[in-house]
């Protein structure tokens, strides 16, 4: 299994953890973290949690079961780095009431997406560079 | 399956690729009986989540009982299909081996009873019953996040 999609299951678990934490922090006592802390929580979850460990299953397997190479390792490899410089930046805007970094966050997380589905897309079809 | 596979041996990468591989062999596709049952409960979990339908109207209401709908579907299909699917393929994707044993059943009861007092304390109004649910669900995916880590970073072909 390549190290780029290990990253991405070990990088999910972790994201599950935290978020887990964050809403047992926030059942436990409300006023303890600050700002919008159930959308920061279905966010690492969803984004983190369920969707890094979807891109790292999917970039070991569709290529397989598809019968041909992945498209372009280097998409992946960005799509990695977008999407956990994204999903950081939106916690931290909806944490600290800052709608600057939810959209910078939005727009970089929106980037690992449409680089994973192209990524995909191409490879199932069996495209060559 | 075969049972003339070669065994593990100590020793090089290319002893240790033999070793995977012959361990990769003993292992067969189907799903062992613990991945069997997570998938099991992940249906039933489903199930019980898609009653918000007839009930609320939607999946996500505006009612009370929206968190104990949503996270049926999150904590109760979603996170044990993970734990079904991840437990099952993981290992054949790295060559590494996942603890077995006690651990995944542990792990089964964790969520269970996590998913279960989450869900009850929500439509009971117990506070104390939704904040213990969540802290033992969390426990689970500590416990399977502690069995998938060597898997992933585990040398292939290596015993634990």
């Amino acid at each position: 299994m390549h190290k780029r999609n290990r990253l991405f299951v070990s990088i999910a678990l972790v994201y599950g953890l935290l978020g887990g934490l964050i809403a047992i922090t926030r059942l436990i006592d409300p006023g303890l973290l600050p700002g919008n802390v159930p959308r920061a929580h279905g966010h690492i979850m969803l984004l983190g949690f369920i969707l890094m460990m979807v891109y790292g299953i999917a970039l070991h397997v569709l290529p397989r079961f598809g019968g041909f190479p992945l498209y372009s390792e280097r998409m992946a490899d960005w799509q990695l780095y977008l999407a956990n410089a994204g999903l950081p930046l939106m916690v931290a805007g909806w944490l600290g009431w800052r709608d600057s970094l939810v959209l910078a966050g939005g727009v970089l997380s929106y980037g690992a997406i449409v680089l994973f589905g192209l990524n995909m897309i191409l490879t199932v079809v069996g495209r060559k560079k | 399956m075969s049972t003339a596979a070669p065994q593990p041996t100590a020793g090089g990468p290319a002893e240790a690729r033999l070793g995977a591989e012959a361990a990769m062999a003993q292992m067969g596709m189907t799903f062992s009986r613990d991945n069997r049952c997570f998938i099991v409960a992940a249906q039933v979990y489903l199930m019980l989540a898609g009653l918000g339908l007839p009930i609320n109207g939607s999946l996500l209401s505006d009612s009370a009982s929206r968190p104990a709908f949503l996270h049926l579907f999150t904590l109760g299909f979603l996170l044990m299909m993970i734990y079904g699917i991840g437990g099952h393929m993981l290992p054949r994707f790295t060559g590494n081996p996942i603890r077995e044993g006690a651990w995944p059943w542990l792990q089964m009861g964790l969520v269970h009873a996590g998913a279960a007092s989450f869900v009850a304390g929500y439509f009971a109004g117990w506070h104390g019953l939704v904040v213990a649910g969540a802290i033992l669900a969390w426990l689970s995916l500590a416990m399977f996040a502690a069995r998938v880590w060597p898997v992933l970073w585990g040398s292939p072909g290596g015993t634990r």
